[in-house]
């Protein structure tokens, strides 16, 4: 009896330790850190805003790119979303193009005008370029159209909206109900909500 | 997550070996374990076995004087003086009465003279004594156990009287908890709350104080699991217990250093000890959640090998989300099982156990919990409903979010009892503990976003010596005792806590003076705590640039990860005394005891799925130590028990998880990606602790038992008055219940109504606790049960209803009170059963 006693809380350690399968684990976390904005005119060079927290949440504050423009001017405008955290970094962008029909990029703010925000007077007009499985905007690529008024701040957000019971939580009315209403109106979740100053120049 | 107004508990310390094991109060009327020797009568016939002695010398013939000497009798075991009760007492061949739990007997009313006195219990041989009475005296009658040829039938000696208030759920009292969880079976306990976040989670709270500073101790061994989380329930499963005991107060002497508020032990039934089977079965159906429960336990001791038992016990729980009176509380499912099974052997005097018990658990997290921004959780708390609650349905299925943990305990025991010496008692027990909680994510994402897995080893050697005569009537009785602990803690997932690595050890010594009317008890107990956390290069430099952490604080801030070691030395003191005046006693306990840091309230740092918060941790933070003053009354009489507890407690550098307040007096925020989040760190403050519960349960007539308990804690930071955050309301309950009807073929058939009144939580800081605390409620209970014999074995029947009038309400210490109501009225059908067939003695 006295050697089972000890021989088996060693047997059970040892079982433990053999089962023991930490550390291996990739991609379990659902992380974004880094924002791309990349504006494209019709003719001249991209413009390339980042909203880059380089080390995740918390410790440093995140460095926030001023996104300049020129008036009067049309961008095509695609959004990314990246875990810079990985090695290498991890495109989130298709994972939220794949479930699309779950996700929805909105642009707000007092700079924007557009399906989410209804500022006839801000300098930007925001219009979603592409379409989920369900024929709804996702908003990974937009037009940007820049009128003349001074710029303010874009705000860029990424709702996952996964549905509940079988029921989609996305529908058709998400950007009006957030232009009316707000967010906080919207089901769902942030994934991302980050502001971009937006500097507007006359040519 | 994992975040929340610190409150946990150690890593270093072990547990008291045999102190938790026995912790069998006297309190409520308890059936006898299955298996238990059948307890001695409390009134035994007059003397059962002895010959009724004829006086040797006739009664003495009366002298002048008037008889008014007393003889306090005082009942011991020969071997170890450990006293006993419910021994018969005969003075000059005239029952005297019999011994009460403390082995005492008051004979008044005797002449002077010489007088023979009897005493007598079943299982001890009868003892007679003469003496001779001056004036009034006390006599220790020592009894030696009747010698057994076949099995070692001994009941153990009953613990002594703790000094703090401790209530003991057993027997029928603990029966009508079946089919709860663990926190909710013990909240009826004056003192006592819960500290929910969904229906199946929630831990218990001891006077305002959980997780890391109360302890839950399961069949001797600490359970060390990721308590401190507020959304992190015990993993336990409240059907192994056969009693649970709440011990309320500071416990660091006997439990070690976390247990500052308290303890809530555990006790799985003792293992039969006549040959043959009993068992029990339980069938618990709930009907909010549509679902229930199933618990069995077969207990065996055989024939063929003398001394050895077993059991194998399992239940299983399966419930779907509830509703509220207005929506379900979609998401909420629980799917709950334990499977365990015990050896016991006995020869002579040695005792050994193995035990080994699984817990595993898939509890879904409400799908109206919105904690991802900021503006989306403060926007809900405007809302009545939650959004989109035309969606939520109460169904079985738990999706995403949801919790997975699975615990595993296993232990060996030794005890032998050495003559002259006293009872040394060996164990050894190893845990291990996986929590993984998931999150709502994309497709491309799997497995849990949080992963804990802690793997300790507790090693506990504690020496319960044989008494120490003083006198006849003083006596030192104690323990003292080494623990040793390992434990490895491995985190992945989102950035949150780091992995480490710990041991400790600790010695202890408590000693009670036990004297006739009086006891007084001191203890000493020493720990040393030592851990190294592995963090992440990453989040270690995140938590220098927060400013919580300079850069070369931990192994000069170099490596990958960089290894911050932390020890701490700890003293834990008591000294309690009670003094018995009758049936009603008084008792007062002064304790001291100091609790290291979590991990987590080092070196947290993240954001938490509980709250909207960015959480940090303070990694240079000390022990906190806390000084605490508890006077308890109770009587217990013969139609009116009752107990009253006050109690202060002062806690130094009491760590608080709180706002994180900048240089300009305003609460610091912090810019992530997903918005704009307050800060909030763990932090030293200093807090005081008071209140007051106690209950009492009148037997009017003898049909109807009336019972009442009331609870009421404060809690401050001492600093600047602020009120500490999740200290529960005052509470008050009350229940009338009528007895002894027959009902067709069902007897013993009761039938209870009771109130719970809980007031709003009017002391509260509105920056911390992020909400402003819900109104009072009340809710309405009822009960009716009966117990049906088939040949000779018992079924008891009993028709539950909670929450009747479907009051909709939220709990201030609930985190679902930020989403959603607590569930409406539900009804259970409750059906046990019990089965014996051993043999009878």
């Amino acid at each position: 009896m006295t050697k089972l006693r000890i021989a088996l809380p060693i047997a059970l350690a040892t079982l433990a330790a053999a089962c023991s399968d930490d550390g291996g684990t990739t991609n379990a976390e659902e992380v974004i850190n880094t924002i791309t904005l990349t504006l494209t005119p019709t003719t001249g060079a991209p413009v390339v805003a980042v909203w880059d927290d380089a080390d995740g949440d918390g410790g440093a504050p995140p460095t926030i790119d001023s996104i300049g423009l020129l008036a009067g001017t049309t961008y095509a405008t695609t959004v990314r979303f990246q875990n810079t955290l990985e090695t290498p970094p991890e495109e989130i962008t298709d994972e939220v193009r794949d479930e699309g029909d779950q996700h929805q990029v909105f642009f707000t703010g007092p700079a924007v005008n557009g399906p989410a925000s209804d500022q006839p007077a801000a300098a930007l007009t925001h219009t979603y370029g592409d379409q989920d499985v369900g024929g709804l905007p996702i908003g990974l690529t937009n037009t940007i159209v820049v009128g003349s008024a001074a710029g303010g701040d874009l705000i860029l957000t990424l709702r996952h909206m996964p549905p509940i019971n079988g029921t989609a939580v996305k529908t058709a009315a998400a950007a009006m109900t957030v232009r009316d209403r707000g967010f906080t109106a919207l089901g769902g979740e942030n994934d991302a909500q980050v502001t971009f100053p937006v500097a507007i120049a006359t040519p | 997550m994992k975040m929340r107004r610190a409150v946990w508990l150690v890593a270093a310390a072990v547990i008291v070996a045999g102190a938790g094991v026995a912790q069998a109060q006297p309190a409520p009327p308890a059936q006898p374990p299955p298996g238990a020797p059948a307890p001695a009568p409390t009134v035994p016939a007059p003397a059962p076995t002895v010959p009724a002695p004829a006086p040797a010398v006739p009664a003495p013939a009366p002298a002048a004087e008037p008889c008014t000497r007393v003889l306090d009798v005082h009942a011991v075991d020969a071997r170890h003086h450990a006293p006993l009760a419910d021994v018969a007492v005969l003075v000059d061949g005239a029952y005297a009465g019999a011994t009460e739990a403390g082995g005492h007997l008051l004979a008044p009313g005797l002449c002077a003279g010489v007088v023979t006195v009897n005493a007598d219990r079943p299982d001890y041989l009868p003892v007679e004594v003469t003496v001779e009475l001056r004036g009034d005296r006390s006599l220790e009658i020592e009894l030696t156990p009747r010698p057994v040829e076949v099995v070692v039938l001994e009941d153990e000696a009953p613990p002594p009287p703790d000094m703090r208030a401790t209530t003991t759920l057993a027997g029928a009292a603990l029966e009508r908890t079946r089919g709860k969880g663990l926190a909710d079976a013990v909240a009826e306990v004056p003192g006592v709350t819960q500290l929910g976040s969904g229906s199946a989670m929630a831990k218990p709270v001891v006077r305002g104080q959980f997780g890391r500073r109360l302890l839950l101790l399961v069949d001797g061994i600490r359970h060390r699991a990721q308590e401190w989380g507020l959304d992190h329930a015990p993993e336990i499963d409240p059907f192994v217990a056969d009693a649970i005991t709440v011990v309320r107060g500071a416990a660091g002497v006997q439990y070690g250093p976390d247990a500052i508020g308290g303890a809530v032990v555990i006790a799985p039934p003792a293992l039969p000890t006549r040959p043959g089977y009993v068992g029990d079965v339980h069938l618990v159906g709930i009907s909010n959640g549509r679902g229930g429960a199933i618990a069995g336990r077969l207990q065996a001791a055989f024939e063929r090998v003398t001394g050895l038992a077993g059991q194998v016990a399992g239940s299983y729980r399966r419930l779907a989300a509830p509703r509220t009176p207005d929506y379900p509380l979609d998401n909420t499912g629980t799917d709950e099982w334990n499977l365990g099974a015990a050896v016991g052997y006995r020869r002579g005097q040695a005792e050994y156990r193995l035990a080994y018990t699984h817990y595993q658990a898939r509890l879904g997290v409400c799908a109206c919990l919105h904690v991802e921004s900021s503006a989306d959780f403060f926007a809900q708390l405007e809302r009545a409903q939650p959004l989109g609650v035309e969606l939520y349905r109460a169904d079985f299925d738990i999706e995403r979010p949801y919790q997975g943990v699975g615990h595993d305990l296993a232990l060996a025991r030794g005890r032998w009892t050495r003559d002259h010496l006293g009872t040394i008692t060996a164990t050894y027990a190893f845990q291990h503990d996986l929590r993984e909680e998931f999150d709502v994510v994309r497709q491309a994402t799997t497995g849990p976003q949080f992963k804990f897995r802690l793997t300790s080893h507790d090693l506990d050697v504690a020496l319960a010596h044989d008494p120490i005569h003083l006198s006849d009537h003083l006596h030192l009785r104690g323990t003292v005792g080494v623990v040793g602990m390992a434990q490895i803690h491995s985190y992945t997932g989102l950035p949150l806590v780091p992995d480490h690595v710990a041991g400790g050890g600790g010695v202890y010594a408590i000693e009670r003076l036990i004297g006739p009317t009086i006891d007084v008890e001191a203890g000493l107990r020493y720990d040393v705590l030592a851990r190294t956390a592995s963090i992440v290069r990453q989040d270690y430099l995140r938590l220098v640039r927060s400013g919580q952490l300079a850069m070369d604080a931990c192994a000069g801030g170099v490596g990958d990860p960089v290894d911050c070691r932390s020890r701490f030395h700890t003293v834990s003191a008591s000294l309690g005394a009670r003094r018995a005046f009758g049936a009603a006693a008084v008792k007062l306990d002064l304790s001291t005891a100091s609790r290291p840091p979590n991990p987590d309230e080092q070196y947290l740092n993240g954001t938490a799925p509980t709250f909207p918060v960015l959480g940090l941790g303070k990694p240079d933070l000390g022990p906190e130590t806390t000084y605490s003053a508890t006077a308890t009354v109770e009587y217990q009489g013969a139609r009116v028990a009752a107990q009253a507890s006050a109690y202060v407690n002062r806690i130094d550098d009491y760590v608080e998880f709180a706002p994180a307040i900048g240089a300009d007096g305003r609460p610091i925020f912090d810019v992530l990606i997903r918005g704009t989040f307050p800060r909030f760190v763990t932090q030293p403050v200093d807090a005081l602790f008071w209140g007051a519960d106690g209950g009492v349960t009148v037997r009017a007539l003898p049909w109807l038992e009336l019972a009442a308990t009331a609870a009421a804690v404060r809690a401050k930071d001492r600093r600047d008055g602020s009120f500490l955050a999740f200290i529960p309301p005052d509470r008050v309950r009350a229940a009338a219940t009528v007895t002894g009807a027959r009902l067709g073929p069902l007897r013993d058939v009761s039938a209870t109504v009771d109130g719970t009144a809980t007031a709003r939580q009017r002391r509260y800081d509105l920056l911390s606790d992020l909400a402003p605390p819900p109104d009072g409620y009340f809710l309405l209970g009822a009960e009716l049960q009966g117990t049906l014999r088939i040949d000779d074995q018992p079924l008891t029947f009993a028709l539950a209803g909670q929450n009747l009038t479907n009051a909709r309400y939220r709990d201030y210490t609930s985190l679902l009170r930020y989403f959603a109501d607590q569930p409406g009225w539900q009804v259970l059908l409750r059906v046990t059963g019990r089965f014996d067939a051993a043999a009878q003695p």
